[in-house]
């Protein structure tokens, strides 16, 4: 009976790749099943008597699976080893398996092209329909501190870590009695990983339901066997093997079946666990790699196998995470993938509930939030600004280059206002907020008086309809704008004397070059 | 004892992530000089900038993992005592010593 359970992390957790203490550490990109077992041994573990917590947690009778990503509420599998690809392609574009490339190589029907070099597909997950899981990673450093509070020296830790806020799925197959004790202290919050006092390995766990992929049931003679997890095997003499026969691995000597060598495809690991307990490790195991392809010929009851191999699991150990397989899968029949790859193990919708609790969140309005929308309003008023400004800079170019070529004056005279009148306004709009434009514009004492100034603010053009003096074409250039516009623009044109061409050339090279204006 | 990172409230996190640019306005850039004992102005080759984080109140949560058959002490009392130490706290991160990294630690037990 397996119960099915969904892991959420709360904190980063740190599943390392290796026992050990060197620096620079991968993690993995799954929960591994010890890691669940050994959290929940952390909550059981006292309460339950010495033959109680052998059987659950070191005879191997229960298995605690390991748990890999979801995607669009399907469990996703590591990606099966006899997928190969023609050298030079991409096997995944933009997170979707490229079906059209792959071959599987354990089929029957599968002929190899000698023109073609093949590569192995070797990472990753997928869902039924093609869907690679993303699994977030992040890298975080810290230093160990000396007796003066500052960085030890030598002493610079790197962590990879699986992000926050991601979910995983996986299962514990027992007997009802077992998963009776094992769910009460399932649901809930656990810590797994590494540097667990520190900030990471906190973990969620829902109990959930999901629909199980059928098993196939077999007419032939041939069985495929897909380690969903590692798999450890004993052969008959008691040592570890790579090649089991299908005795070995379902456990009971009357199965027969040869491994077809030709066509399995087995990748292989080791490891050593540390035994916390103990202080020290534990013997070597020899696993088979998640991903691996078994097949076995001439086999004499294949229902039978493959009812056992999917109640039981295959091989030893299954406690650590081990002997998860999918005998027949989908995919296997032919040597071409067609959608979906395999029957999936989905997720009911039931649960999408909690989504939509979430969106229902109260709004943020705590002074962080207040301050920070006053600011990027400001950015964006500052932005509008400065697009005015850069068009008021082009058009001010427009009017004295205007005035200078209708009244087609020499380079060394000057046309239009200099840039101590134009300060005198800049002056106004600095401290005459509440009317700048009368002072301006209006009265016998108006800076912008164009009488008297023939060619200064008086200096003349017609603009295709009638004679305009400089004064009366910058007041439209200016009304309409905002103080802080016309302070920003004034302040940039003064910094030219604009009534001389060498400067006004200058005004036009540094000002309107500016994002593309010239 | 667990602690875990200290991290916004929930709905302001839903805040940054839903306002698009939000989060570039959290940080500030801060400048800094030496002063030349000689000239009693700018030192040369001393300007430095530093990236610093507008002040916010974050939440951290502390978990305790005591084991009644190994200690003595009730989690209440050690909930006391941590309230207690934790007002001590009065800075953390760097630059403590020039007006950066102030604190203040409240603790409360929650349900």
């Amino acid at each position: 009976m397996k119960q099915y359970f969904k892991v959420t992390t709360i904190d980063p957790i740190i599943m390392t790749q290796s026992s050990a203490t060197e620096g620079g550490l991968q993690t993995l990109d799954y929960i591994t099943g010890s890691a669940i077992l050994g959290a929940l041994a952390g909550k059981l573990y006292a309460q339950l008597s010495a033959q109680d917590s052998w059987s659950i947690f070191h005879s191997g009778n229960v298995q605690f699976s390991a748990c890999y990503p979801v995607v669009n509420d399907e469990l996703t599998l590591p990606v099966p080893a006899s997928w190969h690809f023609a050298k030079g392609h991409d096997w995944q574009k933009e997170g979707l398996l490229q079906a059209a490339v792959i071959a599987n190589h354990a089929s029957q029907h599968f002929r190899r092209d000698e023109q073609t070099q093949y590569q192995q597909c070797r990472s990753g997950f997928i869902n039924s329909q093609g869907q690679l899981a993303h699994v977030k990673q992040t890298l975080i450093t810290k230093t160990a501190l000396d007796g003066n509070q500052t960085a030890a020296k030598g002493q610079l830790f790197n962590y990879s870590a699986i992000n926050a806020g991601q979910t995983f799925i996986g299962f514990i197959d027992g007997d009802s009695e077992q998963l009776k004790m094992i769910k009460q202290h399932l649901a809930g919050k656990h810590s797994i990983g590494r540097s667990r006092s520190s900030e990471f390995g906190r973990v969620n766990i829902e109990l959930i339901e999901l629909t199980q992929p059928q098993v196939n049931s077999a007419f032939t003679s041939e069985l495929s066997v897909y380690c969903i997890s590692d798999i450890e095997c004993v052969d008959h003499f008691g040592l570890p093997t790579y090649t089991p026969s299908l005795a070995e691995l379902v456990g009971d000597v009357a199965a027969s079946g040869c491994l077809d060598a030709s066509r399995s495809y087995i990748r292989t690991s080791t490891l050593s666990r540390f035994n916390q307990k103990r202080g020290g490790f534990d013997g070597e195991q020899a696993l088979i790699s998640k991903g691996s392809v078994l097949v076995f010929k001439d086999v004499s009851n294949t229902a039978a196998a493959i009812a056992q191999l999917s109640e039981n699991g295959a091989g030893i150990n299954k406690h650590q995470g081990q002997g998860w397989v999918m005998a027949n899968p989908k995919w296997q029949q032919t040597p071409i993938l067609s959608l979906p790859i395999f029957d999936a193990y989905s997720v009911p919708k039931s649960l999408e509930k909690n989504k939509s609790a979430k969106a229902k969140m109260s709004k943020a309005n705590s002074p962080l939030t207040q301050f920070i929308a006053a600011r990027l309003q400001l950015n964006s008023d500052v932005k509008e600004d400065l697009n005015v400004v850069n068009t008021m800079l082009v058009a001010m170019f427009n009017l004295y280059n205007n005035a200078r070529q209708y009244n087609r004056l020499v380079i060394a005279h000057d046309a239009g206002p200099s840039s101590s009148q134009l300060r005198r306004v800049t002056e106004v709009y600095r401290y005459n907020h509440s009317n700048p434009l009368t002072e301006v514009f209006e009265g016998k004492h108006a800076i912008c008086k164009a009488d008297n100034d023939a060619i200064g603010w008086g200096i003349s053009w017609d603009d295709g309809h009638q004679l305009i003096t400089f004064s009366d074409a910058f007041k439209q250039l200016i009304s309409g704008k905002s103080n802080s516009q016309i302070e920003r623009f004034l302040e940039q044109v003064c910094r030219y004397e604009p009534c001389q061409l060498k400067s006004l050339n200058k005004y036009k090279n540094e000002l309107l070059s500016v994002g593309g204006l010239a | 004892m667990q602690v875990s990172s200290a991290q916004l409230s929930a709905a302001e996190q839903a805040y940054f992530a839903a306002t698009p640019k939000a989060s570039h306005e959290l940080y500030q850039v801060q400048f800094s000089t030496a002063i030349d004992h000689k000239t009693g102005s700018a030192k040369d080759q001393s300007l430095r900038s530093l990236e610093v984080v507008l002040p916010m109140a974050l939440h951290t949560q502390i978990t305790l993992n005591n084991h009644p058959a190994k200690t003595a002490l009730t989690p209440k009392q050690v909930l006391t005592w941590l309230a207690q130490a934790s007002t001590l706290i009065t800075g953390i991160g760097a630059k403590r010593k020039r007006g950066l990294g102030q604190v203040v630690v409240t603790a409360e037990v929650s349900k």
